[in-house]
């Protein structure tokens, strides 16, 4: 919100006697640019075009410089991103200070590659850009900075991505445990988000898939890791955190229960050692969150866990029909606990997830029979018909619950 | 303020590690022996990626009958190749699983063995890699095959690479 759309608003509020004056001034005043905040443009302007005068000066004659010279250079330019930085974070420009940091930051990744350059040295893993990734990670921590959180989540995917393209498909645990244990705590130092904790989840369930296909594990495997994200959410005190965490662990498995309806074909018959490892891995999660939710009151939620049901034990003609039966089952769910709870976010979740099991049913059932411009004619109309009904009914359950809450 | 001072601890962590990367390479060039190595022929698609060119070495490839240890090294472990003068190059004379006191006229280079068959056990040294100005890759790659390289092997067994030349 801008305070010129405040300073617009504002006088339309007065208007229509929702505030007083009084109050108008009052919230003005919390919002309220104080010259303290602000930077001149004029310096960062300056600044700006004397460094890229540097830098391209350097880049032009960056052959023709000593080792030495070449090294105290890159040293130069990260301490000084971070002395700028940490100068401007103590004058109290919070998002300056950090974005200049954040040069310091890619500084130090950079100087790392150009030092291999110098040297002709020969990387054996991804060890440079986890160590990057976990500089990252660490900064974001002493700033308490999302912005370069969500920058040390990204270098853990590069780092990763390098190890995995450059080494022969090789997972780097290493950049893995930067990820899901040194930037699981970052919430519990700077509360408040749920986006941050949300993006941690995306993150590792996005680098679990990456060990599963560089493992070249059948896809099932997905759901023990998918699994134990969604029962250590439930550990955690806190709806919002709680929830940011789990739904990314249960949309992916929501997700892969359809890959299986889909594509039960290959995914190659569970061997009895799996069931020895997969089955009582599952009840003992299971367990785990069953008896947090308990301890919570909030036992329904179990139905959570139908998409992570081990039915890939089941006689192989069963095992997509009992899936789609589980995400079917979990969409409903879902959607009615949106209904009751009236919240947006959950209902759209949960028409969602409604509407792609239709999708998966309505192939799986019809694609080999029907033919090609029937198929997606019913089926295109089946969505949008059943798409049209549920957006009434949401519409229909969020207008009465703020009646509701206006007697 | 106790941000700051995290923050001057990391930015402190990261110039030592800047500066160690840095280090490991002028250690094993002031304190190491000066060797010269013969490179080989290697896949072609391979030589020139982005700005640097790929070299291997006759002792990359090394034969299990040089091997003074019990089991034949596995893919992954640390392995240390002695190499004496002969002719102008050095060349592998033999290869051990652990550090060992060589001849005066030998010098002991780690490497890593990378893959082994009954007939060959596959070595790195870090020596693999030699960056070039952008666009000058080319010139190189044709002579990628016949080249000494110089390089200074620390006395803990670690390899740098401080030259190519071309063989006239």
């Amino acid at each position: 919100m801008s305070r010129k759309w405040l300073a617009r608003e504002g006088d339309r509020w007065v208007r229509e006697e929702i505030v007083t004056p009084e109050q108008l001034a009052r919230i003005r005043a919390l919002y309220d640019d104080s010259p303290e905040r602000s930077v001149g443009v004029l310096p960062l302007l300056g600044g700006l075009l004397l460094g890229l005068g540097v830098l391209s000066f350097v880049a032009a004659n960056w052959q023709e410089l000593a080792n030495e010279l070449r090294l105290a250079l890159l040293l130069a330019v990260m301490l000084a991103a971070y002395a700028a930085g940490g100068r401007l974070l103590a004058r109290g420009h919070e998002r300056l200070g950090v974005a200049i940091a954040s040069v310091g930051l890619f500084a130090f990744g950079g100087g790392m590659i150009l030092v291999h350059q110098m040297f002709h040295m020969v990387m054996y893993g991804a060890a440079t850009l986890v160590v990057w990734s976990a500089a990252g990670a660490a900064l974001a921590y002493a700033l308490r900075s999302r912005y370069l959180y969500v920058i040390a989540i990204i270098l853990t995917f590069v780092a990763q991505g390098y190890s995995l393209s450059a080494f022969g498909g090789r997972f780097s645990w290493a950049a893995f445990a930067v990820l899901a244990l040194g930037l699981a705590w970052f919430d519990f130092v700077r509360r408040g988000s749920r986006l941050v904790p949300a993006l941690w989840s995306i993150g590792v369930v996005g680098q679990t898939l990456l060990l599963v296909l560089a493992m070249e594990w059948p896809f099932g495997a997905m759901f023990v890791p998918m699994a134990l994200l969604y029962a250590a959410g439930d550990l955690l005190r806190g709806d919002r955190l709680r929830r940011a965490v789990q739904w990314p662990a249960l949309a992916a498995a929501f997700l892969f229960a359809l890959g299986i309806v889909l594509f039960a074909g290959p995914l190659g018959a569970p061997t009895p050692l799996d069931a020895w490892v997969y089955v009582p891995a599952l009840l003992a999660l299971f367990a785990v969150s069953a008896y947090a939710k308990r301890r919570r009151g909030d036992a329904l939620s179990l139905l959570d866990w139908l998409p992570f049901a081990p039915f890939l034990y089941a006689a192989p003609s069963a095992v997509p029909v009992l899936y789609l039966v589980a995400a079917f089952a979990f969409a409903l769910y879902a959607l009615l606990r949106g209904y009751e709870e009236e919240s947006r976010p959950r209902i759209n979740a949960g028409t969602a997830a409604f509407l792609l099991a239709t999708m998966a049913a309505y192939f799986k059932l019809t694609w080999a029979f029907l033919d090609k411009s029937l198929f997606f004619l019913i089926g295109g109309a089946l969505l949008l018909a059943l798409s049209g009904f549920l957006g009434r009914r949401k519409k229909v359950v969020l207008r009465e619950a703020t009646k509701e809450e206006e007697r | 303020m106790t941000r700051f001072r995290w923050v001057a601890i990391l930015v402190l962590a990261q110039a030592l590690v800047l500066l160690g990367l840095a280090g490991s390479s002028y250690a094993a060039v002031w304190f190491g022996k000066e060797v010269r190595l013969q490179t080989v022929p290697v896949d072609p698609r391979d030589i020139l990626y982005g700005d640097y060119v790929t070299l291997s070495y006759d002792i990359s490839r090394l034969s299990p009958s040089l091997w003074r240890g019990e089991a034949l090294p596995e893919e992954g472990d640390a392995i240390y190749v002695a190499v004496a003068p002969k002719g102008d190059v050095y060349a592998a004379v033999a290869a051990y699983p652990s550090r060992v006191a060589v001849p005066p006229d030998q010098v002991l280079i780690k490497g890593l063995a990378t893959w082994r068959w009954e007939q060959e056990i596959v070595v790195r040294y870090g020596l693999e890699r030699f960056y070039v100005p952008e666009g000058t890759g080319l010139a190189l790659e044709e002579r990628a095959a016949d080249m000494i390289v110089v390089a200074k092997i620390a006395p803990w067994g670690r390899a740098t690479l401080t030259d190519v030349l071309p063989i006239k």
